[in-house]
């Protein structure tokens, strides 16, 4: 008994209990800020565990270790992924208050997809692999819609179910044929079949391109690109910003480790493909994202690009990239949630009877600067960090990027780098400047104490850390180094 | 351990966030506090002259990524020294002429204005190649805010065309860099086990047939900055559009850091590929020199005409970089600091004509001999610029000329000729704005106001100084050069 309950999975027997006491709690009576502190007590408590169990406080068995790996690269990810939640957690409750309707079911999903994100970092196995991803994007559709009454989120959602099932169906024939090959399904023993055999099993190969294309879709690389704008732009803001952080984090962590451990990347076919997807995702994310002046699709087409960037570190150095992918990941993962957050304030004053929409459109904040400057430097400090200029952490997370790209001497990776990196210094600086210019009659403006609420306060906290981590980016260094995989 | 080094860099970054603070008492505090900040850089590098001695005489360096092995570490020579002392000197002609030109938010301009001269100054000093990435990166957003921001929109393009322009090049250019120093990060750790950034470590990094490649990686992203000819296209926009203070900034500083790399980094670590790639860098210079003094002479802007000079001038910095000897490197010093100081002074005129007669354009102008002050002021600038005797362009560019005729004669000379097209340009320039139909714009050519008076009267004196007397800038950077010297022609 007591090796179930201190089993490394305990912070995901936290977020079950929540998610069930939530339920009672909302069984019993609605009340919007119960709900959503009951949510983020319990994202609390599960990041305690996971802290108190790896540093040793709290006893750790080796329950749950066949289909999950619990090591440093899980821990880190794991952190992420809680942190991200938490953090749209906190953007739900300003943001949420403004929707007639019913919001506390809401924070079930949010649980239930975050207990997913978590699993997904951990996952070794085909098995655990699906479970995870499933458990993670099936709560996400009904996020996605929840809004219904704006028409954009429905459709969203229902666009996002399609195509997610989709791929979760190419997924799952993919896996079928992988062992219908080689008999097994955890993926060190995938790796070591792939390993030792000489000539390319037909079989295998088409598995392996299968499984790719449900990753390439996950990551939003291109040719599987196309949802995602839309579904950043119909999504409500902090879902968006789930989307942007802890799922990206989640999908990355097993995207890597699957991608590493299996060696699917030694066919040369799948390597191929792969480095022809990263090439076009980091110019072409880059280029869609610069026709577009709807902030949440531009976000969303750079993303496309920003994961082509952590993918690339996979491609050069192979297993020896988890740490960097960690790095980079976490960094992209806090800059957006602190982007989505800004918009997020920004929208949340309005009332929804009056507002359709929400502040998404640039013209939005023409002059914020010049009676928010404090939530401008907010915004500023993430979309620097995302174009990776110094002073920000994300200008460090691309150097580590560049730096493992140069040490596999991937040459071709690091021009398409360089071309998505111009690229979007035009439209993250084009973003930036129209805050800096002359006022405007905005339609939208955060509430005058939104520092004091628990989303600006989260917004301040990641751009105190994208900076500090940017002037002294010793710590996220040190970081690369904890999360190994394996 | 000495903090004047800390202090060079920290005084323009508090300075400047004190001036964005200030601006919330009232618009014109933050005036007064940039020009204290940048006078008191300017005092704070003078007390490192007196302390100069041969080599790295200050050095401050504490750890600071220590997983990756870089330090935040700083340290200066004659080198670094003069050009410090030229970034903060133009720093306070900046802040002084933008005194009656900027209104709206003064504050933030002068938040911009001094971050940009303080990641310049973190340039200049930074020994460690991952600190000169970082400022070298830095310095961009301000500068891009400065042009965005305060610049003006003319009839084909927008400032913010020419702000984007001028951060995309740059952009690419420096991440082009980074490879470089990446790979030469790379292959010091593989060949010694230490994971180094720190200069001296690197120079004794054995490349092999690495060196060319890495060597071209530092050079393009040193070229586009310069600019040398194909990279150069985003300087006359940025110009064009620039308000006068980023204007004097571009021209006397930032392309300044460019020349700086080429001789701190790329002929010290690659002195072997340096000496195979000379022939090529001085035929783009020179190609540049003459490219540069043609499109000035058919200018109309009287700023992208100022731009293409510096393009020319540019290709006589590359001349003498590549010839590499002591003559050439000495000569450079002084043409750098001349050039800094000329084309400052011709942009600040720029700026002062276009805030009396809102136009920049040289066929509007005409007939400005009625101000008694400008014209002469305006004629002593363009004779600086062209070179001639007692400034210190003319030393400069004598000294390049005679240093690099021994080794590259057919180059020298064509460089020479290119005195003949700068003597077009120049007096084009004079003729066009100060002779012709004198009742056209005398209206409206107020005075020269004494602020406008000191700000020309010191760089004045500062160009006759350096052509009367330039021993007192050969003399500190005389170790620097004869180093560069010994490094890039010793391997020969």
């Amino acid at each position: 008994m007591n090796a179930v309950i201190f089993s490394p999975l305990l912070p995901v027997w936290v977020l079950g209990i929540g998610a069930l006491v939530l339920m009672l709690a909302i069984a019993l009576g609605r009340n919007h800020k119960k709900s959503a502190f009951i949510a983020m007590g319990t994202l609390n408590i599960a990041l305690i565990t996971l802290l108190l169990q790896n540093t040793g406080v709290l006893p750790r068995s080796d329950f749950g270790v066949g289909l999950f790996s619990f090591d440093g690269f899980f821990v880190l990810n794991a952190g992420v992924v809680l942190l991200c939640a938490l953090g749209a957690s906190t953007l739900s409750l300003c943001y949420f208050a403004r929707l007639h309707g019913q919001k506390d079911e809401l924070y079930l999903l949010l649980l239930l997809a975050t207990m997913g994100a978590v699993l997904m970092a951990g996952a070794t196995h085909l098995a655990s692999f699906f479970m995870a991803l499933e458990l993670l994007s099936v709560p996400m559709y009904g996020m996605v819609a929840y809004e219904y009454i704006r028409q954009k989120s429905l459709e969203a959602g229902i666009k996002y179910l399609v195509l997610s099932a989709a791929a979760s169906a190419t997924l799952l024939m993919g896996m079928a044929w992988i062992f219908a090959q080689f008999g097994v399904l955890d993926f060190a023993s995938i790796g070591t079949q792939i390993g030792t055999t000489q000539d390319l099993p037909i079989l295998a190969m088409a598995g392996g391109a299968m499984i790719l294309m449900a990753i390439g879709f996950k990551l939003s690389l291109v040719p599987f690109h196309t949802w995602t704008a839309d579904v950043y732009q119909g999504a409500p803001l902090p879902i968006a910003a789930f989307l942007g952080s802890a799922s990206k984090v989640a999908m990355m962590a097993l995207a890597t480790r699957a991608l590493v451990v299996m060696g699917l990347p030694a066919f040369d076919g799948i390597y191929d493909a792969l480095f022809a997807m990263v090439l076009v995702s980091a110019i072409l994310g880059n280029l869609l994202a610069l026709f577009s002046d709807n902030l949440k699709r531009m976000l969303g087409y750079a993303s496309i690009a920003q994961m082509a960037y952590a993918i690339m570190a996979v491609l050069a150095i192979g297993r020896m990239a988890d740490g960097v992918v960690s790095a980079y990941m976490a960094i992209y993962a806090l800059s957006s949630l602190g982007a989505f957050g800004v918009m997020a304030l920004m929208s949340s004053a309005a009332d929804q009877s009056t507002h359709a929409r929400e502040a998404v459109c640039l013209s939005d904040y023409q002059g914020l600067f010049w009676h928010r400057p404090v939530l401008t430097v907010v915004m500023t400090v993430m979309l620097l960090s995302m174009a990776g200029i110094p002073l920000t952490a994300g200008f460090i997370s691309k150097i580590l990027v560049a730096y493992a790209s140069v040490q596999g001497k991937a040459w071709w990776l690091l021009g398409a780098l360089i071309i998505g990196s111009v690229l979007g210094v035009v439209y993250y600086l084009r973003t930036m400047l129209i805050m800096f210019k002359r006022p405007v009659c905005a339609p939208f403006d955060a509430p005058n104490d939104w520092a004091r609420r628990l989303g600006g306060m989260m917004v301040l906290l990641c751009a105190l850390i994208v900076l500090v981590l940017g002037v002294f980016p010793s710590g996220l260094v040190y970081f690369t180094g904890l999360a190994h995989i394996g | 351990m000495n903090y004047l080094l800390p202090a060079l860099i920290f005084v323009p970054f508090l300075a400047g966030f004190l001036c964005l603070v200030a601006d919330r008492v009232r618009p014109t505090y933050p005036r007064y506090i940039a020009l204290l900040g940048m006078v008191v850089t300017f005092v704070l590098t003078l007390i490192c002259v007196p302390l100069a001695k041969d080599g790295f005489f200050l050095d401050f360096s504490v750890p600071w990524i220590s997983p990756l092995g870089a330090n935040f570490h700083l340290a200066m020579d004659g080198l670094s020294l003069l050009m410090v002392a030229l970034t903060a000197f133009l720093g306070v002609i900046a802040v002084g002429c933008s005194w009656g030109e900027i209104h709206h938010r003064v504050g933030f301009f002068h938040l911009n204005l001094l971050w940009s001269l303080g990641g310049v100054i973190g340039v200049f000093l930074a020994l460690d190649l991952f600190l000169f990435f970082f400022f070298w990166e830095m310095m961009l957003i301000p500068i891009y805010f400065l042009i965005a921001l305060w610049g003006h929109n003319s009839p084909k393009k927008t400032k913010g065309y020419a702000a984007t322009k001028f951060f995309m090049y740059t952009q690419a250019g420096g991440l082009v860099m980074l490879i470089g120093i990446l790979a030469l990060y790379i292959i010091h750790y593989s060949q010694t086990g230490v994971l180094s950034f720190e200069y001296h470590d690197l120079l004794s990094a054995h490349l092999g047939a690495w060196e060319y490649p890495i060597m071209l990686l530092f050079f393009i992203g040193f070229a586009v900055k310069l600019p040398i000819m194909p990279f150069h296209s985003w300087l006359p926009d940025a110009h064009a559009q620039a308000p006068t203070a980023g204007s004097v900034d571009l021209a006397g500083i930032l392309i300044k850091t460019a020349a700086y790399g080429l001789l701190r980094f790329v002929l010290p670590l690659f002195p072997n590929a340096s000496h195979d790639f000379a022939p090529i860098a001085i035929t783009l210079g020179i190609v540049g020199l003459i490219y540069g003094a043609f499109a000035a002479f058919s200018q109309t802007d009287i700023k992208r005409l100022l731009a293409y000079t510096s393009i020319s001038h540019m290709g006589f910095v590359v001349l003498a970089i590549y010839a590499g000897n002591i003559l050439t490197l000495q000569g450079l010093m002084v043409q750098m600091l001349a050039h800094g100081l000329s084309s400052a002074a011709l942009f600040v005129m720029a700026g002062q004509i276009y805030e009396r007669l809102h136009t920049r354009d040289l066929y509007l102008m005409g007939g400005m001999w009625c101000s008694t002050r400008f014209a002469p002021l305006l004629m002593f600038f363009c004779a600086a610029l062209l070179g001639l005797p007692a400034t210190g362009n003319f030393i400069g560019e004598i000294l390049i000329v005679m240093g690099a005729f021994g080794q590259h004669p057919i180059a020298t000379i064509i460089a020479t000729a290119s005195f003949v097209a700068a003597g077009l340009y120049a007096l084009i320039l004079i003729h066009r704005a100060l002779f012709g139909d004198t009742t056209k714009v005398c209206a409206k050519m107020r005075e020269l106001n004494g602020r406008e008076m000191a700000l020309l009267a010191v760089l004045v004196v500062g160009l006759l100084w350096l052509g009367l007397y330039p021993n007192t800038v050969l003399q500190l950077s005389d170790y620097a050069m004869h180093s560069i010297e010994l490094a890039y022609g010793g391997n020969v």
